[in-house]
């Protein structure tokens, strides 16, 4: 008993110090390297969730707008400016908004003009230009997608091109930009294609095709959008950059509408009833 | 009394402070689960959404074509890849069948995204994404490559509808063949407008 007591009462030896001291430190370490793992994934989480956010909300205000839009009003590559009707469909509303109409269209060889009430919504690409990924060329990472609407008219013209189709679409005249709202940031990729149909074959083509600018803009029925935005670390060893990239066609239905069936859906089908 | 003041003045042996040190490790394997559970949430809900937009684009570009040519797009699992107009939305015509037209007319994309193959392996050395397939202009991302998506087009009898219905799967990360357990389906009634279908 006095030998046992005698041993309780030593302190640690050195090699028990030793052995703790490396035993901690190398536990300190580990949690060390996963703390530093934490905060890099809840990092890249965040900034991952954050891109999500944007783009979500480009991608799905877009899909909305160009369902809804019955013309587009540029064609560009990085802008897109696209009209929508501005209320609610009233059965009593007469579409034609103009009482010198005349019916057909250019009956007498004179071009129609017809103007109707309508918000004009525009998404485009500001503070970066047209580029490739991030991580690709490691620049311009502060583009931001921005989207604005005013209220205006649409001015919708028959210039004695195909019978009952109007041929060019613009905004006669619109207020002050009544909201702008940046939807997505650190975009690297805003890129717009259209496409719409051509009369001769009825078949999908590019609007390239269709030549002139303003006639472009009133065939095309469909766009198709690549967003990408990205969020890279400033130390290039991490090499899992944050990112998101959508690449999706939206249509416009009431131009499909058209296109599928003239004969009972035209331009001023506000509701798609006919 | 006097043992037990006696072992109560005893200092830890090594075992005890091993055993302690070994149990406030361990506490940290909860905590690096619940993050490690989190990072695996949020590459979910990115490749959910991602699905959702395929699905939508698919039944959208559907809905695009003329009801009688709406048959030709039913597929089975294919990987996404590849333009993203496809030359079968090209050719199709408006009109449908009847003055279908035989040859295709596109143009060139603008734009300057040259794209490129970016390499997401999957795991047990299995890549996802093959890193070999270049990436062009106009053409899905490569990271599409981890989903599948697929169409099936039933007619409702006796009815002027269709029924379509887009199914989209999708490779998780670390997950490399177990696509069953991430699926996103949207289906939706096409109508035939025309009047004849009335009959």
């Amino acid at each position: 008993m006095l030998n046992r007591n005698k041993i309780k009462n030593k302190g640690f030896t050195l090699v028990e110090i030793l052995l703790m001291s490396g035993l901690m430190i190398g536990i300190a370490i580990q949690i060390w390297n996963l703390q530093a793992r934490f905060v890099r994934i809840q990092d890249y989480d965040s900034k991952l969730i954050g891109l999500q956010n944007g783009v979500r909300n480009v991608v799905e205000n877009m899909v909305q707008d160009v369902n809804s839009s019955i013309a587009f009003l540029n064609v560009s590559n990085n802008k897109m400016i696209l009209a929508r009707y501005k209320s609610a469909v009233n059965s009593d509303f007469i579409a034609v908004n103009g009482s010198d109409v005349v019916f057909p269209y250019n009956m007498d060889q004179q071009p129609t003009t017809i103007l109707i009430p309508c918000i004009f919504v525009e998404y485009a690409l500001e503070g970066g230009s047209q580029i490739g990924l991030i991580s690709k060329n490691g620049a311009n990472k502060n583009g931001t997608v921005v989207r604005k609407f005013k209220d205006g008219q649409l001015k919708m013209e028959d210039t004695g091109g195909e019978d009952y189709v109007l041929d060019t679409f613009g905004i006669n005249s619109g207020s002050e930009t009544s909201q702008s709202k940046v939807m997505a940031k650190k975009v690297s990729t805003f890129q717009l294609d259209y496409y719409g149909y051509d009369d001769d074959t009825g078949q999908l083509v590019t609007i390239g095709s269709f030549g002139d600018d303003k006639m472009a803009a009133a065939k095309a029925a469909m766009v198709a959008a690549h967003v990408a935005a990205e969020d890279p670390y400033a130390d290039p060893n991490l090499n899992q950059t944050p990112r998101i990239e959508i690449y999706t066609k939206m249509w416009s239905q009431k131009i499909v509408s058209e296109n599928q069936y003239p004969q009972y859906f035209g331009h001023f089908d506000r509701d798609l009833k006919f | 009394m006097k043992l037990f003041n006696q072992s109560k003045q005893k200092a830890f042996t090594i075992i005890e402070v091993v055993m302690v040190t070994g149990l406030l490790a361990l506490s940290i394997i909860p905590i690096y689960q619940l993050i490690i559970h989190t990072d695996a949430t949020v590459k979910t809900s990115k490749f959910s959404y991602m699905a959702l937009n395929l699905a939508r684009e698919e039944l959208e570009m559907i809905m695009s074509v003329p009801y009688d040519s709406i048959d030709d797009f039913k597929h089975g699992w294919e990987q996404v890849k590849g333009p993203v107009v496809t030359e079968a939305l090209l050719s199709v015509s408006r009109t449908g069948g009847v003055n279908k037209a035989t040859a295709t007319k596109s143009g060139t994309l603008q734009g300057g995204f040259s794209g490129g193959s970016r390499l997401v392996p999957g795991d047990a050395g299995l890549a996802v994404i093959d890193g070999d397939v270049s990436v062009g202009e106009g053409e899905y991302p490569a990271e599409y490559q981890r989903f599948s998506r697929k169409v099936d087009i039933r007619k409702k009898r006796g009815k002027r509808f269709k029924l379509i219905t887009v199914s989209v799967k999708w490779y998780g990360k670390g997950s490399k063949d177990e696509r069953g357990g991430k699926l996103y389906e949207l289906s939706s009634l096409i109508a035939d407008h025309r009047l004849t279908a009335l009959k």
